[in-house]
């Protein structure tokens, strides 16, 4: 009787732990890609991007990609309505990325980052991308007869956040950003073309007035080298009446800010590793003199995007860099005698770069 | 022929033991929350840093006082004071072991139901851990603080995997030494936290079955759980920055953020630790209560007192996890200093009345 009675209450205790939440089939899921997020007619609008199993244009036997959109008062309310449309229950686990359009980043950006935070099956580390024009229509841009997979436009922004010529965003760093003294924060800008072709258009920075302002992705690429987000850069450079082409990859990225003359100072210690791949329009003998020649033109291209974002940013009272948040830890005195926007103006940038030429190229070789 | 197993004295080992006071003090870890940057980081840090002093300091001094008494143990000292002291005694320390419990499966229950497994039944999932944890009493304190060793050490290897995923995203620049006006927050989180620990009356009602028991178990225990407090706090405080203050629970966010090349999150790692950990806390106080009722009704068996405890724990837990509020007036009553004094009142009494005992005999 007694083992009966045990065996009696291990079955019902296996059983029911097998049933503590509600279990949901993985046909009966929508397996959520990417999500778009807009703010038109005074709504939001959700663009959903979602795996679909069925092939659809080219992309044969690959799988490929489902939209669901829905419009409503409140970003759940919209999720709500996706699920109660298509009967399935949405998994926002495997999400690649949220774009977000510029309308729903305006005064809306604190609800919006709010679903987003409270969300628990996204990530922290998920990617966020702003765009000016719509979200919906980056998700919808089509791609070989079928939507570009959210997949495939992380991949391209990745790239873009490689070679230094957009940030690299995540909930994580944008509410770091957003809730930090500076109230900034810096997205991938993304962008269609005419031919409705996606492209990475640079940075937008999200300002403390809720507004927003959009940088070059040229212009970006110093901003990326303050933030040590650059993995490797190619260069055409003119030299000695020829072009030289460069890779040039950071090995060591120091960023410091403390108080000289009573106004911050944002001190760089940057050191790069240059590989000269391509030298076209003469020959040019490889001594130390034309090493250290070489070195001279990448710093000075490298010292210059610095600068160039540096004032960019300045002129945009955007803190992506950090710097008020190092000052209120590093000189507190001077933190709290100022306003953010006086700090931020009177910021003075000094670098200190030192261009070390690892290799040359079979190009650079032959010319030599 | 009694059935039951004798009590053998001694016999839970230094090790284990250990492994048992840092898994019991650690569990609060993950639910911790600074809620606002005046509580964040440094602040929380300092504040934890000092309650596990406190903690030490008391629990040295409290061991002392039951040595000076010629006492092993919390409860051989009440028992001798008398019947009806002991009874009431036995009652208050029930209560505290009790709310002890439940708080431990309400944070777990609701934690999980709130970010793991979110829309799972709360009730169920306090009602299973109460009757695991039951089982768990009921197999003795030497099997609970075994287990308590290899939990101890995956938690540990969980939380560097974590580290090593998290290590790109720390910032040095978020963590900010409190000054003078942080004064008062780092009171409010040193009271918090030393009220919160039960497990000084946890040791010292168990300190008769620790082979060698001293304060120096508490003492490395404390400390090691302390240790691993600082730098799980420092680093969600790094990493997370700002982030950390609009979470509910940014320890598990960290986890979640943490990545490695072949791991793409680690919460869900982490979890099953916790849920060991939940296991073994939950199972070291219900162990204690059993104890305390067989203290007043000795003819129960043990077996009986632990189902008993698990069905009765079982209805209390799932009846608090079943409404929010419920849940929420356990855990103030809980925060304050109920449970702490009431701990305090039955040590400091029973040590009183065996002192005026002896000098009573002395003068006969």
């Amino acid at each position: 009787m007694k083992k009966f009675l045990s065996g009696v209450l291990c079955l019902i205790l296996i059983l029911s732990c097998t049933g503590c939440m509600p279990s949901v089939q993985i046909d009966r899921r929508l397996l959520v890609q990417g999500i778009g997020i807009d703010w038109t007619e005074g709504e939001y609008q959700v663009t959903l991007q979602v795996f679909s199993p069925a092939a659809k244009g080219e992309t044969e036997g690959a799988g490929s990609t489902d939209i669901h959109t829905a419009a409503g008062e409140n970003l759940a309310e919209c999720m709500q309505s996706v699920c109660r449309d298509t009967g399935r229950s949405l998994f926002l686990g495997n999400c690649r990325m949220v774009i977000l359009g510029a309308n729903a980043m305006g005064e809306n950006r604190e609800p919006v980052l709010d679903y987003l935070l409270s969300n628990h099956e996204l990530r922290p580390g998920i990617p966020l991308l702003f765009t000016e024009g719509q979200a919906a229509d980056l998700l919808k841009a089509p791609m070989d007869g079928a939507e570009v997979p959210a997949m495939r436009i992380h991949e391209v922004v990745s790239a873009h956040i490689h070679a230094g010529l957009c940030p690299d965003a995540t909930l994580l760093t944008v509410i770091q950003g957003i809730d930090g003294p500076g109230a900034s924060a810096a997205l991938p800008l993304l962008d269609l073309t005419e031919d409705d072709m996606l492209v990475i258009a640079g940075a937008a920075l999200l300002l403390p007035d809720s507004g927003y302002t959009a940088v070059a992705a040229e212009d970006w690429r110093g901003a990326a080298y303050l933030l040590g987000q650059l993995e490797s850069a190619d260069y055409t450079l003119g030299y000695k009446g020829g072009t030289l082409r460069v890779t040039v990859t950071p090995v060591l990225h120091l960023l410091s800010a403390q108080e000289e003359n009573g106004r911050p100072l944002l001190q760089l210690q940057l050191r790069l590793n240059c590989a000269v791949q391509e030298f076209t329009g003469g020959r040019l003998d490889w001594n130390s003199t034309e090493t250290a020649a070489v070195a001279a033109v990448v710093e000075r291209q490298a010292q210059q995007e610095l600068q160039q974002s540096f004032g960019l940013i300045q002129a945009h009272q955007a803190d992506v860099l950090g710097l008020l948040p190092q000052m209120k830890k590093f000189t507190p005195k001077l933190y709290q005698a100022h306003s953010g926007a006086w700090l931020l103006e009177q910021a003075e940038l000094k670098t200190e770069i030192q261009v070390n030429i690892t290799s040359l190229g079979s190009g650079a070789r032959a010319a030599a | 022929m009694n059935r039951e197993t004798p009590i053998v004295k001694n016999h839970i080992g230094t090790l284990g033991a250990t492994a048992l006071v840092f898994c019991c003090r650690i569990f609060y870890l993950l639910t911790y929350s600074p809620k606002s940057e005046e509580y964040g980081g440094s602040v929380s840090m300092l504040a934890f840093f000092l309650a596990g002093v406190a903690s030490i300091l008391l629990c040295t001094v409290f061991w002392f006082m039951l040595r000076r008494c010629g006492a092993h143990s919390l409860p051989e000292l009440y028992q001798r004071q008398g019947r009806v002291f002991a009874t009431l005694c036995e009652l208050a320390v029930l209560g505290v072991l009790s709310g002890s419990a439940l708080s431990t499966v309400l944070n777990f229950s609701g934690f999980m139901s709130s970010t793991v497994y979110p829309g799972a039944g709360a009730q169920v999932m306090a009602a299973a851990v109460m009757f695991a944890a039951a089982y768990g009493a009921y197999s003795g304190m030497e099997a609970i603080s075994r287990l308590a060793i290899p939990v101890t050490l995956v938690l540990l290897i969980g939380l560097a995997t974590a580290a090593a995923g998290i290590v790109g995203s720390i910032n040095p620049v978020y963590l900010i030494a409190p000054g003078p006006e942080g004064v008062p927050q780092v009171l409010e989180l040193f009271f918090q936290a030393l009220f919160h620990n039960t497990e000084v009356l946890l040791f010292l009602i168990l300190s008769d079955k620790i082979r060698e028991g001293s304060p120096k178990i508490y003492a490395w225990g404390a400390a090691f759980s302390m240790s691993v407090y600082q730098f799980t706090i420092l680093l969600v405080t790094m990493a997370l920055g700002p982030f950390a203050y609009v979470r509910s629970y940014p320890i598990y966010s960290m986890l979640a953020a943490a990545e490695l090349s072949v791991l793409t999150r680690l919460d869900m790692i982490n979890m099953v630790i916790w849920i060991f950990i939940t296991y073994i806390r939950c199972a070291a106080y219900l162990y204690c209560i059993c104890g305390c009722i067989r203290r007043m009704a000795p003819s129960w068996q043990r077996g009986h007192v632990s189902l008993g405890v698990g069905v009765l724990g079982a209805l209390a837990g799932s009846y608090l996890c079943g409404g929010l509020n419920r849940g929420l007036a356990l855990w103030e009553l809980w925060s304050g200093a109920a449970p702490f004094v009431l701990a305090a009142g039955v040590l400091l009494l029973s040590v009183c009345a065996a002192l005026l005992r002896a000098r009573r005999r002395e003068k006969e």
